[in-house]
């Protein structure tokens, strides 16, 4: 005779520092941060890595290259290219010093300068490359 | 505008063959498939041109422009161009280019491009691709936000009015595939959008939410909520942050163009799939059969997303199956073995609770004897495991005590067509159902128990004139849809369809030709119908002699006509009876054996076919190979190295609950079957299940089942596993493993071999395709089943020879029944339904499923949404019947009785009830409905008279309370006891059945380009 028995699964209690585990990744997750990281690392790493070395404004070939990434025909173009990404980063250099970081409406008030938005739009070349390149089978 | 031929949407053998054929494409010669749209031709083609508004399931709606070519000097929307032998097109025309432009920077007009931040932008965005290809590379007008709002009042998915580029898919998809007629876009309007019910919020409109329109939905304007913000790497970001972003990028975009812009999306899309998996699985929640791919991250479901090469759905779903998998991750899932231990149920390891179950099982069958063992497998549960079912009972055990829960629904269908024709099965397929000119459904609310077969149906009604017979004690939606529908007493279905075939015969209407070449038997039917006069029938079940002989004409005259039938035939104790009398009636007009014909007993569960077909039945061997056919049972016992089992059949699931009261049963196996509550007359179940000396339950959750058992093992569910499922087509699908099993739980077939294991049989099965091989290698009917002709979404319908043949339309050249390659008509007497109201039990109570849920609820209760729209079970009657009894109303509690118990639930008014009569949903583990129903069974296949149960009713407000949603009953307790009483109707306010459906003729393109502001582009 089996009386009928009434049971509570115990799902949860039992993994209580799991759980703490758990929250804090999802916490992380929820802040888009480790969904970022990790789709960035899962996707394409020896190309991620391999497009960020050639892109070395220093280095004549990674100079060739990343004009023959950008799809950039013309040599003085190529060479301007290079000049105005030296000039960026020493730009981004000096601002990643300033003790205050703009706020989103500053920066969007900057995009009305033809300077930045030409150099967003040159980024943006740059990263249409970068994810071309992506896309593409190893 | 060409209207598109119409063709069966799902899996269609008798298609014609689309031959390729010479084509000129700028000047090159081409061959492409004769008939197919020219767009969906070239996109296989260097010469492909971007066609956003056209879904091949679709079919050509030409809204969107983007698809123009040129031919003969004039621009064309080549979707709406047939291929054929000569046509000559020009594509790559500046003309042409110029135009496709247009047409995309028409879209972007009123579609803000932030794909990057996008949650559709999985790779596979229509919109973005269509854009692209047509050549757009720089947003020419500003974009335009509509004054409307986001609509999220569905609790599955939501509208976006400013993401919506009017190409109208959803629209068509609702309007001539889905067929609810709830989607319009009112082109007349200023800023036009889609609207539901012509202007009402979705969660309050006729919308059944099958998911359609946001399957078709080319982009991110009709989206599941799951996938919202969840998506993408950046999609989940603060909206304080979103849109500056998005601000940023629209700024750079008038320096830079599109293309880096579509280019940094390809990077992140193919970023968030590499963190996405995307896997094809099979749904539970019927017999359609309906498979799709599912989008996870992790255990987290992102979305569930049927495509066009579904054999039996293609972009087709219900509610259930687009958006009813919730109770996969519910937190109540059984993670660990459990032990009854004194007055508790302990956890245990698998090795501690596999050992007590194959000892005791041992000692059991060492004491009483093998056949006081029985195993029931699941219809829930995979073929493979079905297999393994039966060969733990016939070989482990050694006993033929086995079956499944088609012994409480499906096994008069079986019978009524073993009888005639021959096969347990479907005679044909979904596609048969579509190509016939008459469909008749029986005993059948399809709409809500098998959804996607009913909108094939209405699909087939409105757009290729099928006339649709419908027979029900309720005038349900499909009924209320029927061009004739009869409405029989209960219990009397065998009446009127002998009557009809009495009024075939008597005015020479019968197939004579066929029923010469193909049928036996002709005179004793004839001399049998001789009672069922129309008058007769008339008199016995309501329906009058005129209309009994008017629908027989009408059937006789059918060029190919098919009859669907379900539970509404089936559980009566005449069950086998009237399938029997379909069969007959459908041999009687020649209707088997040709596209477009056939017998559809429509099974309930998604693996109810497969789980007899692989074996697990009393009587027969996987394939329904004889027990008692002396060289098959040579054959198992040389595979199984066995040699004792019986030549006679064992227990069904009613002699089980039978033996184990007379004490000739002594351990009962069950497998994903909750038969404490779904087997008539639960109390006498219930006390056997008590009774019984050792109860295993392998199940999902703590059910009510498994309180009474001494070990319970946590299963997988169907997205844990690999397997097949067999649907009611027969058709063999297969399932891949979604995410792994929660916690320790294990799939039913490991679990199975690992038991076998320790009780000496060494199966050694390390996955089921394995079990697969084995079955092919000993079962004719499967001998060309493999898991290699099953990849993806591949599929067989049995029979399957060796080299891989199967048949999607039986019978086409011969019967199969007893050997010989002819029918029979089978003659039929009626006898009076068991259990008919009197005057202590004045009301006859039906019952059967609602569209949202699926059987008790044990799967569908633990989703939200599904809860959210059908809250718990209630009691359906007449505002007539609702008078004479007190004056209910909606809202009101009662107390259904009879002798064997009661139930008490909530009074929704409705005139889908006839008069004198009750509808409860079995969706409910409080109120179930089975604690009344009896012992009575269909002589002939043992299946219980549900059908037949009268009852008394009488208020009973504020006594008991039976809210919802969430697990009931028993989990309710655990929980600390129940909410308030719900009060109120029993179905919110928002409920589908309150919409008013806007009926139109698909998106009706026609209307938007009488707009004073559209113009051809390139004019």
């Amino acid at each position: 005779m089996a009386r009928p028995l009434s049971h509570t699964p115990a799902h949860v209690d039992h993994r209580t520092a799991q759980r703490q585990v758990d929250d804090f990744v999802a916490a992380l997750d929820e802040s888009g941060l480790l969904r970022a990281l990790t789709g960035a690392i899962r996707a394409h790493p020896e190309l991620a890595a391999q497009v960020t070395g050639r892109i070395d404004p220093d280095d004549a070939t990674a100079m060739a290259a990343l004009a023959g990434l950008l799809e950039v025909p013309d040599p003085d173009a190529a060479r301007r290219l290079v000049r105005a990404t030296r000039a960026g980063r020493a730009a981004a250099d000096d601002a990643l010093t300033t003790a205050e970081p703009p706020t989103w409406l500053e920066l969007v008030r900057r995009l009305h300068d033809a300077d930045v938005r030409r150099g967003v739009g040159a980024v943006l070349a740059g990263l249409r490359a970068f994810g071309r390149v992506m896309s593409r089978p190893a | 505008m060409p209207a598109s031929p119409f063709r069966p949407l799902s899996e269609d053998a008798a298609a014609p063959e689309q031959e390729p054929v010479a084509v000129r494409v700028d000047g090159h010669t081409l061959y492409l498939p004769m008939g197919q749209p020219l767009a969906t031709a070239l996109a296989a083609t260097d010469h492909a041109v971007p066609a956003v508004c056209l879904e091949p399931s679709l079919g050509p709606i030409e809204t969107c422009d983007t698809c123009l070519v040129e031919r003969d000097g004039r621009l064309e929307r080549s979707c709406a161009v047939p291929v054929e032998a000569g046509l000559e097109v020009q594509v790559d025309t500046a003309r042409a280019r110029a135009a496709r432009e247009e047409a995309g920077q028409r879209l972007i007009r009123t579609h803000e491009l932030y794909c990057t931040i996008c949650d559709n932008n999985n790779g596979d965005c229509v919109l973005k691709h269509g854009v692209e290809g047509a050549g757009v590379r720089r947003q020419r007008d500003e974009y335009e936000a509509t004054p409307y709002a986001v609509d999220d009042s569905n609790p599955f998915y939501q509208y976006d009015p400013d993401q919506c580029i009017l190409c109208g898919r959803c629209v068509e998809a609702c309007q001539n595939v889905q067929v609810t007629e709830t989607l319009s876009i009112d082109w007349e309007a200023d800023e036009p959008r889609v609207l539901w019910d012509g202007g009402a919020p979705i969660g309050e409109s006729s919308c059944v939410s099958c998911g359609h329109c946001v399957t078709v939905c080319p982009c991110n304007a009709l989206m599941e909520k799951s996938m919202v913000g969840r998506a993408g790497l950046f999609t989940g970001l603060p909206q304080s942050f979103r849109e500056p972003a998005i601000d940023l990028v629209k700024a750079a975009e008038s320096e830079t163009g599109l293309l880096p812009l579509f280019e940094l999306s390809r990077a992140e899309a193919s970023a968030r799939m590499a963190d996405t998996e995307v896997t094809k699985t099979v749904c539970t929640y019927c017999g359609v059969g309906c498979s799709f791919d599912v989008y996870t991250r992790g255990r987290e479901i992102l979305k569930v997303e049927p495509r066009e090469e579904g054999p039996a759905n293609a972009i087709s779903t219900c509610v259930k199956g687009k958006f009813g998998w919730d109770f996969v991750n519910a937190d109540d899932r059984l993670t660990t073995p459990l032990i009854r231990d004194g007055e508790r149920f302990r956890e245990a390891s698998w090795e501690e609770a596999l050992d007590l179950v194959a000892r005791r099982l041992g000692e059991i069958v060492d004491q009483h004897g093998p056949d006081a063992t029985a195993v029931i497998g699941s219809s829930k549960a995979t073929n493979e495991e079905s297999y393994l079912a039966q060969k733990l009972a016939r070989q482990v055990l050694g006993t033929h005590n086995v079956d499944n829960c088609s012994r409480y629904c499906q096994a008069p269908a079986t019978m009524g067509l073993w009888r005639t024709v021959g096969y347990g099965g479907d005679s044909g397929s979904i596609s048969d159902m579509e190509r016939a000119t008459l469909v008749m459904t029986v005993g059948s609310n399809t709409s809500d128990s098998h959804p996607v077969i009913a909108a094939r149906l209405r699909r087939a009604q409105k757009r290729n004139g099928q006339t649709l017979v419908v027979a029900d004690l309720r005038e349900h939606e499909l009924a209320q849809r029927a061009d004739v529908f009869l409405r029989p007493e209960p219990g009397t279905d065998l009446v009127w369809l002998s009557a009809m075939a009495r009024v075939i015969l008597d005015e020479d209407l019968a197939d004579d030709t066929f029923l010469a070449e193909r049928v036996d038997g002709l005179d004793d039917y004839r001399a049998s119908l001789e009672p069922f006069t129309p008058e007769y029938a008339e008199r016995r079940t309501g329906i009058d002699a005129d209309t009994i002989r008017s629908t027989a004409r009408l059937f006789a005259a059918a060029e190919r006509a098919c009859i669907l039938w379900a539970m509404g035939v089936t559980q009566h104790h005449m069950g086998s009876d009237t399938s029997t009398a379909m069969a007959n009636l459908l041999l009687l007009t020649g209707n088997f054996g040709r596209p477009g014909t056939g017998a559809y007993p429509l099974r309930g569960h998604n693996n109810v076919q497969g789980c007899s077909d692989f074996g697990s039945i009393n009587s027969f061997y996987p394939g329904y190979q004889d027990v008692d056919d002396e060289q098959v049972a040579a054959k198992f016992a040389d595979a199984w190295d066995r040699d004792d089992l019986a030549r006679q059949k064992g227990l069904d699931n009613h002699g089980m609950v039978e033996a184990i009261h007379d004490g000739d049963l002594h351990a009962l196996y069950v497998i994903g079957e909750e038969i404490a509550l779904v087997d008539a007359n639960a109390h006498y179940v219930q006390e056997a299940l008590e009774k019984v000396d050792f109860l295993v339950v392998h199940e999902l959750f703590f059910s009510t089942t498994a309180e009474y058992a001494d070990v319970v093992l946590p299963a997988a569910a169907s997205l844990e596993k690999d397997g097949t499922f067999t649907n009611t087509e027969r058709r063999i699908q297969r399932l891949y493993e979604v995410m792994p099993p929660v916690g320790d739980a294990r799939p039913d077939w490991l679990i199975l071999t690992e038991l076998a294991d320790r009780m000496g049989r060494h199966w050694g099965y390390t996955h089921p395709s394995q079990v697969m091989d084995e079955i092919a290698e000993l079962t004719p009917m499967f001998a060309g089943v493999s898991y290699d002709r099953l990849t993806g979404y591949d599929s067989l319908q049995w029979p399957v020879d060796a080299d891989g043949t199967d048949q999607p339309l039986l019978y086409t050249d011969a019967f199969t029944l007893d050997g010989t390659d002819r029918a029979r008509l089978y003659p039929l007497d009626f006898r009076e339904p068991s259990d008919q109201p009197d005057d202590q039990h004045a009301l006859h109570c039906n019952n059967g499923r609602v569209l949202e849920h699926f059987h008790e609820g044990n799967l569908t209760m633990r989703s939200a949404g599904l809860a959210d729209r059908v809250p718990d079970t209630y009691v359906e009657m007449s505002r007539r019947t609702a008078e004479d009894h007190g004056g209910l109303r909606s809202g009101d509690w009662v107390t259904l009785s009879n002798e064997r118990g009661e139930i008490t639930t909530r009074v929704l008014l409705s005139e889908q009830v006839a008069d004198g009569q009750l509808y409860v949903p079995v969706t409910s583990n409080d109120a179930r409905v089975n604690d009344m129903t009896s012992n009575v069974v269909d002589p002939d296949s043992q299946t219980p008279a549900y059908k037949e149960l009268a009852v008394a009713i009488r208020r009973a407000d504020h006594e008991v309370s039976h809210p919802a949603p969430g697990r009931h009953g028993a989990d309710r307790e655990r929980r600390g006891g129940p909410p308030e009483d719900p009060t109120g109707s029993p179905l919110p306010r928002g409920h589908h059945r309150y919409g008013s459906p806007t009926p139109q003729d698909g998106v009706e393109v026609r209307r938007k380009w009488a707009r004073d502001d559209y113009t051809f582009p390139g004019r």
